[in-house]
């Protein structure tokens, strides 16, 4: 059946190639580890894991009733697996993962020994307390600017949450915060217990199952398997924005955490309303190449023909007015089609196929008039024409687009990136593990034969040795050195770049308070009244991103500099000790880039964003028009040093990571050279020491032997080794194609 | 129920107009300053009773409000469109000449013949009055506004100052948060005058999922709003390229319970107001006939003008007499 619906949108799995590669790695990865000496082993052993972890993180998120849910079911191919219905219903955040079970879903139960498929998570004691005792930052916020202002409507809604939890739960409800229960089966009756609104949900009122647990659960996490992904995937499904639950509204602007991908679904009638744009404008500032539209429901509209290109010109005319030179993807259908596609029963897709639905499908040239007619008079399955409607229905639901722009987004991943910074590693690694097999075998070769027959010249040699291994201590030492040196300067660049990135952030934040300071004097002292002035936190968050985003990639290539004039030093070190007879692959770390840092404090919900009721009453409350500048101004700066503060907090994060990994990586890569060259020089001098106390002057057979064995266990290594840097050159080659790939394809669509 | 309205309301009107008559002619005959002021209100309230109810509709982008203005106008009047369309606010109103006359920012008007909608000039406009001699024109006019999720200042430019406040809302995404915050942006109003719409209904299926919005819309809304109904989409959004005939509209039972919800609250307004006019020409009545006798003794007994008014005012609010 889901293969099938796999056919019926014409897919290979999404992220097929990108997995294989990964997969491909960690295999390698365990090659290496056995190759290398055993120092070196823990760092390959946490890239591996590094590998392992990798899972591509997708946001659905809209305004309530875009479909979101229905998006969802649609995308991973199960058609009625999230609960929907016609008022807001999903009331927590939803993870589905998809792919091996990595543990996120906690502990297997001890009784059954399986692990959970489902766990919903419940506001700790803190949270709820927040929430249900005072309305949240909602609260806090409003207490702030009007203290003693309650806004009844919050009153109202928290006072309703408390009441609907006990008549649903019991008095001891609380008992429950802080917990979290888990399931090894789920269907649709547990989804309705635990993540949906159920009716009654505003008015207290007690009702069935459906929603019992809604109120205090925070989050869900469903195990899938594998559905349409081949890469691990985990896709959040989150409650709308612009709820006139408060509070959920709440709950959502705060789950909007970090993501590789935001597929924002609006819907078609009303396209872009100004709620989608504050979204929009939030999401943009804070990852600008990670947006998808998906614009559902077109079948609601009356003529979906001519008025979907209406509709999609307004959406793409808006977006650029908006964010002029943005390439966001536009992508329309609708995700009823594609579930009833999928589905194998005919009433599914007869039910879908009024006068409107027809008529687009046939004007779009995607099935004939007489299939139509014939599907529509279908009474079985297995009616040809049936199957073509339901391939053309698949077809413009959208979903094969929105699958493509999903793989494309893939390849540009942080996880993609974390793949090429290992893959990297990893050929850098084998290069050197390699150099050092072979200087190993040509200097045991040469030995070897002296050895045998001129035991006499064994002082000589060891005094040579002594010599080598001196210096190889010397090169050890230099690196760690080195390698010290080289942390001192990343963290003397991470913090005067952090210090000036902080002293530009606020600059700008004073400014822009100085400014609004005026502009509120102003329009009050000409006897303007308070409506006349707008307060506009959205321009200065966009202002604060560009600033932090390009002082962040100052940061960075400061950090990458660094990397790149180290990087050749490393290698004249190993060609110095350890020369190298193949050609020297081309250093890549330039083509690596520094993750992006998360901007997601930009989008914390401050006191400036509250609506004009608050901002009326609070200018109640002051007497003055300067003194209401100056509050303005304090309330700005105020508001936003905490914005800043972690800004800077994520900025030090991604840099100090990435540097941190690049430095011991690399180092790592080198003392793994000299640790090999070491450890052979050590083994040749233990065989110099017996021949040297053997009394003929000449070589113990045994140790002869030994000598032969481990030269030919070393050419076996040398092999090996040779083999797994060919793969790796192989993946590699194969990682910058799709990079590449990508990199074209992001231009184009910049181009059109 | 409408047509005791409709009587008591007839009944009202012509006696405020024969007593407007007897002003008249008791002024001719004296010129006096009392009977002046005294005709200047009656005539007001006269106007009052008969003035055409102004319907507004509300709403946030393409929820439909033109569709819907349409609706109530019974002919498609205003063009529609499936994105946001209305950039300023539109008066309908009747006049004898087809004309449109259009509002600019630097507080100008100009009348454009025919119902021609003139090119966009430089200075933005921001109100469009189109006049039409519709005969339904006489009873009801109609208040299109843009979109009230605009931001900024003068998001709602020129908030018209209706009897009757339609807010329109998507059934499908019914009352958002912002529906909520822009509905209390409106100047306050009464809760019996504001309507509630879910508009596009039938694209909610069911009628178990009608029955589920309409619920949540009570629980949620009612306490902004008298009343709270569903309408159909627009049965044909295509605009005829001749304008001057429109074409018929297709009606839905949704539309229909629309249209009855609508005119419901039309005639309770009508009546609302007459009850005021009446008892806004008693107090007038008594004040008249006070300054009447003080500055015409004795006109009471005479058969002259001033006399014919007394008696016309006394024929109409005999509580004012009893009190002299």
């Amino acid at each position: 059946m889901q293969e099938n619906a796999a056919n019926a949108h014409g897919n290979t799995r999404v992220g097929h190639a990108l997995d294989q590669m990964r997969l491909d790695l960690v295999s390698l990865g365990s090659r290496l580890e056995s190759l290398v000496e055993p120092a070196t082993k823990p760092l390959v052993d946490e890239t591996s894991k590094l590998l392992r972890r990798q899972v591509f993180r997708l946001a659905v998120i809209g305004q309530i009733k875009a479909g979101k849910s229905t998006f969802i079911n649609a995308f991973i191919q199960k058609p009625d697996f999230l609960p929907t219905d016609v008022n807001p219903w999903t009331t927590a955040v939803t993870r589905l993962h998809f792919g091996a079970d990595t543990g996120q879903l906690g502990a297997p139960n001890p009784q059954s020994g399986n692990p959970p498929i489902a766990r919903f998570t419940f506001f700790n004691e803190n949270e709820w307390q927040r929430l249900a005792d005072g309305g949240g930052r909602l609260r806090e916020l409003t207490e702030r600017l009007v203290p003693g202002f309650e806004p009844e409507l919050l009153r109202q809604q928290v006072d309703a949450l408390r009441r609907r939890a006990e008549a649903r739960l019991g008095a001891s409800y609380p008992q429950l915060l802080g917990q979290s229960h888990a399931f090894e089966k789920i269907d649709e009756a547990l989804l309705q217990q635990y993540v949906c609104a159920g009716v009654g949900q505003a008015s207290g009122e007690p009702s069935t199952a459906l929603g019992q647990y809604s109120d205090i659960t925070k989050s869900a996490d469903i195990r899938c398997g594998g559905g349409p992904f081949q890469f691990p995937v985990t896709v959040v499904d989150t409650p709308g924005t612009n709820d006139p639950f408060l509070l959920r509204d709440e709950i959502t602007r705060r789950s909007l955490e970090a993501a590789d991908l935001y597929v924002v679904v609006l819907t078609a009638r009303q396209p872009l309303s100004q709620a989608d744009l504050a979204l929009l404008r939030i999401l943009r500032g804070l990852h600008k190449d990670r947006i998808i539209i998906y614009i559902n429901r077109i079948d609601d509209l009356t003529d979906v023909a001519s008025d979907l290109v209406e509709v999609r010109r307004f959406v793409r005319d808006r977006l650029s007015q908006e964010f002029p030179g943005a390439s966001i993807p536009i992508i329309s259908g609708s995700a009823r089609w594609s579930n009833a596609a999928q589905k194998a029963t005919v009433q599914s897709v007869k039910s879908l196929l009024d006068e409107r639905t027809c008529r687009f499908l046939i004007a779009s040239r995607l099935v004939s008039e007489a299939d139509v007619n014939e599907a529509r008079n279908a009474t079985s399955g297995d009616v040809p024409a049936l199957g073509k409607v339901k391939q053309a229905l698949a077809r413009a639901s959208g979903l094969p687009a929105v699958y493509k722009s999903v793989a494309e987004s893939l390849h540009s991943s942080h996880s993609a990136h974390v793949i090429r910074q290992v893959a990297n590693c990893y050929v850098e690694m084998a290069h050197a593990n390699r150099q050092a097999i072979q200087t190993s075998v040509q200097s045991l070769e040469q030995r070897h034969i002296r050895a045998s027959d001129m035991a006499l010249k064994a002082t000589d040699e060891m005094s040579r040795l002594d010599e080598e291994i001196k210096q190889l201590q010397q090169v050890s030492e230099i690196i760690n050195q080195s390698s010290q040196n080289i942390e001192t300067q990343l963290k003397a660049i991470i913090d005067e770049e952090l210090k000036q990135m902080r002293a530009h952030l606020h600059h700008e934040v004073d400014q822009h308070a100085a400014d609004e300071r005026s502009v509120v004097i102003d329009t009050l002292s000409r006897g303007r009244g308070p409506r006349e002035w707008h307060c506009e936190a959205i321009e200065l968050r966009r202002k604060l991103a560009d600033i932090f985003l390009g002082r962040f990639q100052r940061a960075a290539n400061r950090v990458i500099d660094l990397q790149n004039r180290v990087t050749p030093e490393l290698r004249q070190l190993t060609e110095m000790i350890a020369p190298d007879t193949s050609t020297p692959a081309e250093p890549s770390w330039q083509r690596l880039e520094v993750p992006s840092p998360s901007l997601a404090s930009l989008s914390t919900y401050i006191a400036l964003d509250l609506d004009e009721p608050w901002w009326r009453a609070w200018f109640e409350k002051r007497p003055s028009a300067e003194q209401r500048g100056e509050e303005v101004a304090a309330l700005i700066r105020e508001e936003f040093a905490g914005v800043v503060d972690e800004l800077i907090l994520s900025a030090r994060r991604c840099l100090e990571d990435y540097s941190d990994t690049a430095r011991r990586w690399s180092f790592g890569v080198c003392s793994n050279l000299v640790n090999a060259l070491q450890g052979r020089r050590e083994q040749l001098r233990g065989s110099y020491n017996e021949i040297r106390g053997a009394v003929d002057g000449k070589a113990d057979p045994n140790t002869v032997e030994q000598q032969r064995h481990q030269l030919s266990q070393l050419k076996t290594q040398l092999q090996a080794s040779l083999e797994v840097e060919q793969q790796l050159d192989k993946i590699m080659r194969a990682l910058s194609s799709i990079v590449e790939a990508q990199g074209k394809t992001a231009d184009r669509s910049r181009a059109t | 129920m409408e047509a005791s309205t409709s009587d008591t309301s007839t009944e009202l009107d012509r006696r405020l107009h024969a007593i407007t008559r007897a002003c008249e002619m008791a002024y001719e005959a004296t010129q006096s300053e009392a009977i002046s002021s005294v005709r200047s209100g009656f005539k007001s309230l006269t106007h009052q009773l008969a003035r055409p109810v102004q319907i507004a509709f509300f709403g946030e982008t393409n929820v439909g409000k033109t569709t819907l203005a349409n609706r109530i106008l019974g002919a498609q009047v205003l063009p529609t469109s499936v994105v946001a369309n209305t950039p300023y606010s539109v008066h309908v109103r009747h006049g004898q000449m087809p004309s449109v006359i259009v509002h600019t920012a630097d507080g100008k008007s100009q009348r454009h013949a025919g119902g021609i909608l003139p090119k966009s000039g430089t200075t933005p406009i921001t109100k469009l009055e189109i006049v039409l001699p519709l005969p339904q024109l006489r009873e009801i006019e109609v208040f299109d506004t843009p979109s009230a999720d605009r931001q900024g200042p003068g998001a709602i430019p020129h908030s018209p100052r209706a009897d009757i406040f339609v807010w329109c809302t998507n059934a499908s995404r019914a009352w958002s948060a912002s529906d909520r915050a822009a509905r209390l942006k409106l100047p306050p109003i009464g809760r019996e005058r504001a309507l509630l719409v879910a508009t596009n209904a039938d694209t909610l299926g069911s009628e178990a999922a009608r029955e589920a919005v309409r619920q949540r819309l009570q629980r949620e809304a009612d306490a902004l709003f008298g009343a709270i109904c569903f309408s159909g989409m627009a049965a044909d959004s295509k605009q005829p390229d001749d304008q001057r005939e429109p074409p018929a509209l297709k009606r839905s039972e949704d539309d229909l319970s629309f249209e009855k919800t609508v005119f419901r609250s039309i005639r309770a307004f009508r009546e609302r107001r007459q009850r005021t006019v009446r008892r806004l020409s008693d107090r007038l009545s008594r004040l008249a006939i006070a300054a009447l006798i003080a500055e015409h003794p004795g006109a009471k007994q005479d058969a002259g003008p001033v006399g014919q008014l007394i008696a016309e005012i006394e024929a109409f609010s005999p509580v004012g007499t009893n009190q002299q």
